[in-house]
Parts: C-alpha cells; sequence; structure tokens
C-alpha cells in the first residue's frame, strides 16, 4: 500500500503565523489515481490542507511525500524539483482571480505550457478552451469576467498542463450547471489523482469515491466511502455539515437532521 | 512593558508627535535606537519589515530631493538625513505598535474610533488573504522561474484586485451601515 501512495502526510502538524493549530498529527495516504472528496466545515482547514499537498505551505511537524519524495521548504526551493512537481501537482484555488494575471484568456491557458516549453501550447489552449466552452472569451481580458467564467478559465490554466494530481477547492462554487456537469464528467474519467474539496453533500457524491471528513478542530473524523459517509447523519452533524431545526408538518412540529441540498438516503 | 492596550496607544500616539515634531537628526538617530533597544527580540524583524515597506518610496523622495536641490544649490545632507530617519522611526513604531497592541482593546469605550478601527482592521484581512492567496497561486502557477514582465503583470493584476475589492467592499459596508441606521442623526 505504502509502495504505491502518491500521497503520503505523516503525523503533519500545522499552524497558522498567529498560533492558530489547523491540523495536529495529521496522517494520511493517497494512491495514485484515486478520486478523494474533502468535506468540512467552513474553516476546518480544508484550503490549508489543498495548499500543503501543493508544497505552497509547509509543514511545522511531520513530513509530506510526493511520489515518495518528502516536499519540503528547501526542495520546493530546488529548480529540477520545483518544475516537476509543479507540472505534475496543480491547484484550482479557490477564490479563482488570484490565478489570472495575463492579457488574455489565451495567454492565461497558454502561460503554463508556455513556461515548460511544451511544443504543443496553441493545441493545448484550444482543447481546454473547447471544452469549457470558452472559445469566444480568448481574446478578453481575464479581469473582465464574470466570476463563473473566471473559474472556468481558472480551470481550463490548470487542466492544460495534463497534471497527475489535481487540487481543486471548492470547484464548482461559481460554475453553471452545463460546466458543473462537465466537470464531474471530466473527473469521473480523468486518471489523474483528484483532491476536491466541497462543503456542498450534494456534489461530494458525484465528484469522488473516498471521502475525508474534517472536524472543525481539523481531525480526519472519517476516511472511507462516500455514500457510507453521506448517510451517515451522526457523523455529518458533528462535523457541522448537517444541521437540525425545527420543522412543520402540517400540525406536527418537530426536529430532525437537515442536509439541505442533499437528501438522505436512510 | 506591563501598559494596558490603551496605555500603549497613548504612549504610541506621543512618540508618533514627538518624531514628527523633532527637526535634529542626531535626536532622531537616538530616538530609533532607542526604540529598537526598547522592541526586544523581535526588533530585527521589525527592522527588516520596516525598510522593506519604505525602500521605494524612500528613495524616489530623497532621489527626487537630491535631483532638485543639487539643481537649485541648497542641498543639505542634514536634511536628506531628518527625512530618512523619520520614515523609518515612524514605520518602525507603526511595526512594533501593531505587533504588541490590541487595537480594539485600546480603544474601547469609543464607539466612533471602535467602529472605525473595526473596519479597517476587516479590510486589512481582507486584503492580507488576497495578497497571500496572489502569492501562492502564482509560485503554483509557475513550474519554472518567472519573467520579469510575468512578476509585473501578476502585480499589477494583485493591484487592481485589491483596489475593485476595497471599492466593492467600502460600497457594500457603506451600505450596510446606511441599513443599519449607523448614518441616522
Amino acid at each position: 500500500m505504502t509502495e504505491a501512495a502518491m500521497i503520503e502526510l505523516e503525523n503533519v502538524t500545522y499552524c497558522w503565523p498567529e498560533g492558530r493549530t489547523v491540523f495536529e498529527n495529521l496522517s494520511l495516504s493517497i494512491r495514485s489515481g484515486e478520486k478523494v472528496v474533502l468535506l468540512g466545515a467552513n474553516g476546518c482547514g480544508k484550503s490549508t490542507l489543498l495548499k500543503l499537498l501543493n508544497g505552497l505551505m509547509f509543514p511545522d511537524l511531520g513530513r509530506y511525500r510526493y511520489r515518495g519524495e518528502e516536499v519540503s521548504r528547501e526542495r520546493v526551493r530546488q529548480r529540477d524539483f520545483a518544475r516537476k512537481f509543479r507540472r505534475e501537482c496543480v491547484l484550482l484555488f479557490q477564490h479563482p482571480e488570484a490565478m489570472l494575471f495575463n492579457p488574455t484568456v489565451r495567454d492565461e491557458i497558454a502561460y503554463g505550457p508556455r513556461q515548460l516549453g511544451l511544443s504543443d501550447v496553441e493545441a493545448r489552449v484550444a482543447r481546454w478552451a473547447q471544452a469549457l466552452r470558452l472559445e469566444s472569451l480568448l481574446e478578453q481580458p481575464p479581469y473582465a469576467l464574470s466570476g463563473g467564467e473566471k473559474q472556468k478559465v481558472a480551470l481550463a490554466c490548470v487542466l492544460a498542463l495534463d497534471p497527475h494530481l489535481l487540487l481543486l477547492d471548492e470547484p464548482a462554487a461559481s460554475l453553471d450547471p452545463r460546466t458543473t456537469g462537465w466537470l464531474v464528467d471530466m473527473l469521473a474519467d480523468s486518471q489523474s489523482t483528484v483532491i476536491v474539496s466541497t462543503h456542498n453533500l450534494s456534489m461530494a457524491a458525484e465528484l469522488g469515491t473516498r471521502c475525508l471528513v474534517l472536524a472543525e478542530d481539523g481531525k480526519v473524523m472519517f476516511d472511507g466511502g462516500v455514500q457510507a459517509a453521506l448517510s451517515n447523519l451522526d457523523l455529518l452533524e458533528a462535523a457541522n455539515l448537517a444541521h437540525r431545526h425545527r420543522h412543520h408538518h402540517d400540525s406536527v412540529e418537530h426536529t430532525h437532521v437537515h442536509m439541505h441540498d442533499w437528501e438522505a438516503t436512510d | 512593558m506591563g501598559l494596558s492596550s490603551r496605555g500603549r496607544l497613548a504612549a504610541y500616539a506621543t512618540a508618533a508627535v514627538a518624531a514628527s515634531l523633532v527637526h535634529e537628526p542626531a535626536i532622531l538617530a537616538v530616538a530609533l535606537a532607542c526604540a529598537l533597544g526598547l522592541a526586544g527580540q523581535p526588533r530585527w524583524r521589525l527592522l527588516n519589515r520596516t525598510l522593506w515597506a519604505i525602500v521605494a518610496f524612500n528613495l524616489t523622495i530623497s532621489f527626487g530631493y537630491v535631483l532638485i536641490a543639487t539643481w537649485q544649490g541648497n542641498f543639505r545632507t542634514n536634511y536628506l538625513l531628518l527625512v530618512n530617519l523619520r520614515v523609518v522611526l515612524l514605520v518602525f513604531l507603526g511595526f512594533w505598535f501593531a505587533s504588541h497592541v490590541n487595537v480594539l482593546a485600546a480603544l474601547r469605550g469609543r464607539p466612533t474610533l471602535e467602529l472605525l478601527a473595526t473596519l479597517a482592521l476587516g479590510q486589512m484581512q481582507v486584503f492580507a488573504r488576497i495578497v497571500r492567496d496572489f502569492r501562492l497561486a502564482f509560485e503554483s502557477r509557475n513550474p519554472a522561474r518567472p519573467r520579469l514582465a510575468d512578476r509585473a503583470r501578476n502585480a499589477a493584476a494583485q493591484g487592481q484586485t485589491l483596489l475593485e475589492k476595497s471599492l466593492a467592499t467600502g460600497t457594500e459596508v457603506a451600505l450596510a451601515m446606511r441599513s443599519r441606521g449607523t448614518f441616522d442623526d
């Protein structure tokens, strides 16, 4: 199992500079090709975990290994490793405007492949622009686009590198239904390892097969199948992903657990 | 030092006013040395942050002064030192103050100032997150060393986002305050 692991976190502790502990002794192993959904309430550390996995932040204690190689601040400064790692491991940020800085959408998608000196830059741009229906926006400046369009451009940017590890932070947050459907299909067909964070339970079942539920204190509360997680109401309530409130059915008032964007199957 | 937040705020305000009123570089240099001495262990981190924060501004002002004063024939080294030392001292005091004082606690009991400080701190947190996200996203998107032009474009995009965000948030905050009756007299 360890040999096939693409990602290994070993007793990782991470604290914000102001001292708040996000993760304490977090251990995790993800195999190549797995589709993992990261579920958790706001502020539980989903985005931070993705940034750790993308080698943008580093554990205060413990180790992070990518394909057996330790990813540390020093290692990421080594140009050869950084080139390989940044090409293979990509992150779609929760706020896509942070990723966009080129004068046109075409340049934006071409940026990564061009940096790597790939010979098929234009073909990659055309492929992902078509897949995400961005053709008519190719000569537009990214800053002038709507939130959903920016999200699609940012997605095209990371996919244009044909990554081995795709880290997606709330990818469907501002996508229209058609693009969300396309994303679900694309992820299902993809050979890449995918880790998607969301607090949208209705999307979770579509986005992956393995589910990690993070508690509000950053601990892993559950690691198993998505369906098993979604049908465990106690777990979801404890993770602040479902809630109880008073409810009326005709003249009867009662209280039960709700997941407003997901229908329980029990 | 054992001072309360309010005491520290008063000390900072007094020091800032005093630094603005002193026109003798030697006294400012002594004051800076005292501030460095009193700042304790984080002094070099604070000084480093101060110097990075002011380097572009001070160089521009100093260079402009040297050019114009030389052209007009009244260049004074003392004045150049005075301007630079004053900015270094004030910014250093500002960073020192910010790292040691809970501004909201210092302003407790003064609702208007507390409100303004809350708004400013909220905005600062939003901006800090944007700046951090831009830095990380740029790092993440660069398998190879970025060119200077790419860095410049990234900085410009970041500036534009900050400007747009500050305008949008400013409008939103003003509307929210109006909605909550802040401007009703």
